[in-house]
């Protein structure tokens, strides 16, 4: 079992405060994985520097063995690593194909054609219908994506990020403001991605219902330290973990 | 030594005309969100209706009072007719709103006061010169260089005292929270916009002694009061006072030393501060 | 995806364009073709401007420091060098695609407005650079006397000196520059550069190096303001700093809110009724800037896609979900 992520010592300030302090962790290939952790846990913090947003204070970062500590978004999306953000990030004067289009383009790195038409690239359409069939997402795809719907503004967050053929994906909280059924469907979704293709999901999510539904190991963070990691039902014995919740809001 | 002197007062005395303008420009786009292209034609119409003021009333002290006022009612106008349906639109649709303005008041001015120049005498009791040193220097330059750091520290000890000065700063600093604690963001932003356009106004209004009024002051000024707020900071209130200072007296000593590069001074200056510090001087934190 | 529908369409729009182009200055007299000189001249900056502006999302308040680079190294090589106008025009067009890479360089890392402003500090920059550097540049006259050699060599050349003959250079380079950043913007990498303009985080994190995706975008629309400002002084037989000012940056600004920044030919409308503007209210007076602001306040206010913008979206809702789809925002 190699792991896929692995994290150590990462640490962050902002000015004096800590937001991340010296967490170490690895996450295995193929296993979800889940990051909890109350509000002002620094989960985004954490995903900003795995990310590349911004480098870390001090500490390493290896994906796949390889360092990628303080390198720059691009590059990392490049070596293998996409992720959502909390707030839906997707082009919204764009088409639902052409926002998959352009991650696509990125990843095989076919935007420095300054002449070829994309619309006429036989291969980026097919990977691009087949994006979008995977999702449900077929009957928009000539939609400008601001006139979707909040979930499947989401969805196409979801379709960008797979258009760049990542191994290992960070969702952070991808069901956050879904309605029941929103969250129903992109937890289909994710559980599916993570049956059917070889990636390794690493995601943040309040909903605790959904994290334990899907993940097979959790890691809690409290007050930017690891306080616990374990399956699932190791978590929701944890003491610590329920006194850091203040009790109540992890029983499902 | 003397010249070095006399250029030092230049250099502070524009420096301190600079600050008024710009002080007027960056606490609106740090409370608004605006970068107002139009701010240097409200200075133009500060030095014209002083000059209309003292024709009429043979009074510049009476001017100096009623033209800032009137160009503060004009920016209010603008503000709450023409500003207001483009918050929270972006930027450059704001910038380009107030450079729509900026052309209209320009050619307003043109049409009302002609293409010509005008001049402005100033008061008998700052209109002489005295020695210093062995030169001269006119009493009006001097009466800026004090009236600069005055206005500076009035507005200071607004900011850092008054209630509607701290709900300024509050508000610049966030606005929904501003929103929160209950302050009116409406009535807000138009008392800043005409806040800062009554300072557009005493800017123009003190300079017209000292420059010659004519339609394309705005043009030359705006320019200038971008590179003072953007090198300083935008939104930052030391960073317009020394951003302003270090441009007068680089304006004064170029014409002195560098008297081929005097135009492009101002220019590099700003390249060379935004290429290392991309934010200015005194960059608020974002 | 691609539309055998829109494709005939649109061959038939630029045969008619070329059509139209050519036949134009048979029934318009002198002072029309001149002003239609302009105008494609002034479209091609617009243009090449709009790439950064409506594609890129970058408001360039320096763009004329291209056009006056273009300006003046064509007006420069034709009275000092050698006498062959396509060599200066395209000397004059690489030397602004070098200028543009230098400003590019150091601006292309801001955004809105440091971008805004750092440009048009360098813009001014050159505009003292050219008014102070009297021996090279004229200073504040300019380099005038700019005489027209025949086009091609003897005994095949023609003359160009003639305001229709100049007419047909202008439309001839215009017809290019469009058909060249039509392309680009309808390319793979257009479709990078609107990605960046939408969402610069998400498209980073996509795996794209925005800052160099900025200064091709940047490099590219220096070359055609190059040309478009080589093209001018030919016009104009002469370069002028105030080909340079900030003011005239704010030309392609204009022309371009005023047609649209989200339609290809947007800028170019603009820059009709720009110009159609000035011609119809100089008639009267000479403050005619104060009529543009009018115009402009409204329609930053109530119609910020332009007037062809909206009216092309007005018309393109009624065709859009039949069998509408692809770059949607490049339409001519």
């Amino acid at each position: 079992m190699t792991p896929i992520l692995e994290v150590k010592h990462l640490t962050r300030n902002f000015g004096g405060f800590q937001a991340v302090s010296d967490v170490s962790l690895s996450v295995t290939t193929g296993e979800l994985t889940a990051l909890i952790g109350p509000n002002g846990a620094g989960k985004t913090t954490f995903y900003n520097m795995l990310s590349g947003k911004f480098p870390p204070s001090s500490g390493t970062i290896l994906f796949e063995g390889k360092d990628i500590t303080g390198l720059p978004p691009y590059k990392i999306a490049h070596t293998g690593i996409g992720r959502s953000f909390q707030i839906t990030n997707i082009f919204s004067r764009m088409t639902v194909r052409q926002n998959i289009l352009s991650a696509l383009i990125a990843h095989y790195g076919k935007g420095a054609s300054l002449f070829s038409p994309y619309w006429r690239d036989a291969k980026l359409i097919r990977e691009t219908d087949a994006i979008l069939a995977q999702l449900g997402l077929s009957e928009f795809s000539d939609v400008e994506t601001r006139y979707l719907a909040y979930g499947d503004k989401r969805l196409v967050e979801i379709g960008i990020v797979l258009a760049n053929y990542p191994r290992l994906i960070l969702l952070d909280e991808p069901t956050a403001g879904m309605t029941p059924e929103e969250t129903e469907r992109m937890t289909a979704l994710i559980q599916r991605l993570a049956d059917e293709t070889k990636t390794t999901f690493f995601l943040t999510e309040h909903d605790m219902k959904v994290v334990f539904s899907v993940s097979r190991k959790i890691f809690v963070l409290h007050q930017g330290q690891l306080l616990a990691q374990g399956t699932p039902q190791e978590i929701r014995e944890n003491r610590k973990v329920k006194e850091a919740y203040l009790g109540g809001s992890l029983d499902t | 030594m003397n010249l070095f002197f006399m250029n030092l007062l230049n250099g502070i005395s524009l420096g301190m005309l600079l600050f008024l303008i710009s002080i007027g420009l960056t606490i609106i786009f740090g409370v608004l969100g605006v970068l107002n292209f139009a701010h240097g034609s409200l200075y133009m119409l500060g030095a014209y209706f002083c000059f209309q003021s003292v024709t009429l009333f043979h009074n510049f002290w009476l001017a100096l009072l009623v033209a800032p006022v009137v160009v503060a009612l004009i920016g209010g106008t603008i503000e709450m007719a023409l500003l207001r349906p483009v918050y929270g639109r972006d930027i450059s649709v704001q910038l380009l709103l107030t450079f729509g303005i900026l052309l209209v008041l320009d050619d307003a001015v043109r049409l009302i006061w002609g293409s010509g120049y005008h001049i402005v005498d100033a008061p008998p009791l700052l209109n002489g010169v005295v020695h210093l040193y062995g030169f001269t220097y006119p009493v009006y330059s001097l009466f800026i260089l004090v009236m600069g750091p005055l206005i500076g520290m009035g507005l200071w000890g607004f900011f850092r005292f008054t209630l509607w000065g701290k709900k300024i700063r509050a508000a610049s600093m966030d606005r929904e929270m501003a929103a929160g604690i209950g302050i009116h963001v409406n009535r807000l932003f138009t008392g800043v916009f005409m806040f800062g356009t009554w300072l557009a106004g005493i800017g123009g209004a003190l300079a017209s002694p000292l420059r010659a009024v004519g339609p394309s002051m705005g043009e030359k000024i705006i320019i200038e009061s971008f590179i003072v707020v953007v090198i300083g900071g935008l939104g930052s209130f030391p960073g317009a006072f020394v951003g302003a200072l270090i441009l007068g007296i680089i304006n004064a000593y170029g014409a002195q030393f560098l008297p081929r590069m005097t135009m492009a001074l101002p220019y590099i200056l700003l390249a060379i501060i935004l290429i290392t510090k991309p934010h200015g001087l005194f960059a608020a934190k974002s | 995806m691609p539309r055998p529908e829109n494709k005939r369409r649109e061959i038939i729009i630029w045969i008619g364009t070329l059509v139209i182009l050519g036949l134009l200055p048979l029934i318009i007299n002198t002072y029309i073709t001149m002003l239609i000189t302009e105008i494609l001249i002034m479209g091609i900056f617009a243009l090449s401007f709009n790439l950064l502006f409506g594609y890129g999302g970058l408001l360039s308040f320096g763009h004329a420091a291209f056009f006056g680079v273009g300006g003046y190294v064509t007006a420069f090589l034709l009275i000092n060098a050698f006498p062959s106008v396509p060599a200066a025009l395209i000397m004059g067009s690489l030397a602004a695609m070098l200028a543009a890479l230098v400003v590019g360089y150091f601006s292309v890392r801001l955004d809105e407005i440091y971008f805004a402003i750092l440009t048009l500090g360098f813009g001014m920059m050159f505009y003292a650079l050219v008014h102070q550097w009297r021996s090279v540049t004229g200073g504040s006259d300019g380099l005038t006397g700019i005489v027209l050699p025949p086009l091609g060599i003897a005994p095949f050349s023609v003359e160009i000196s003639s305001p229709r003959a100049f007419y047909y250079i202008a439309a001839f380079f215009f017809l290019i520059t469009a058909f060249i950043l039509l392309k680009i913007v309808r390319s793979s990498f257009g479709l990078i550069l609107l990605s960046i303009r939408e969402n610069k985080e998400r498209t980073t994190f996509t795996g794209i190096n925005i800052r160099a995706y900025r200064l091709s975008a940047f490099v590219i629309a220096g070359l055609f303001a190059g040309l478009a400002g080589g093209l001018f002084a030919l016009f104009d037989r002469m370069a002028s700093p105030s080909m340079m000012h900030w003011t005239a940056s704010a030309e392609p600004v204009l022309m371009t809110i005023l047609g649209g920044a989200h339609v290809f030919l947007g800028p170019v409308a603009g820059a009709v009724l720009f110009f159609f503007i000035e011609h119809f209210i100089t008639k009267f007076t000479d403050v005619w800037m104060i009529f543009l602001g009018a115009i402009l306040i409204p329609l930053v206010i109530f119609f910020p896609e332009g007037v062809l913008g909206t009216l092309l979206a007005g018309k393109r809702r009624g065709r859009k979900i039949k069998n509408g789809e692809g770059p949607d925002d490049t339409h001519s």
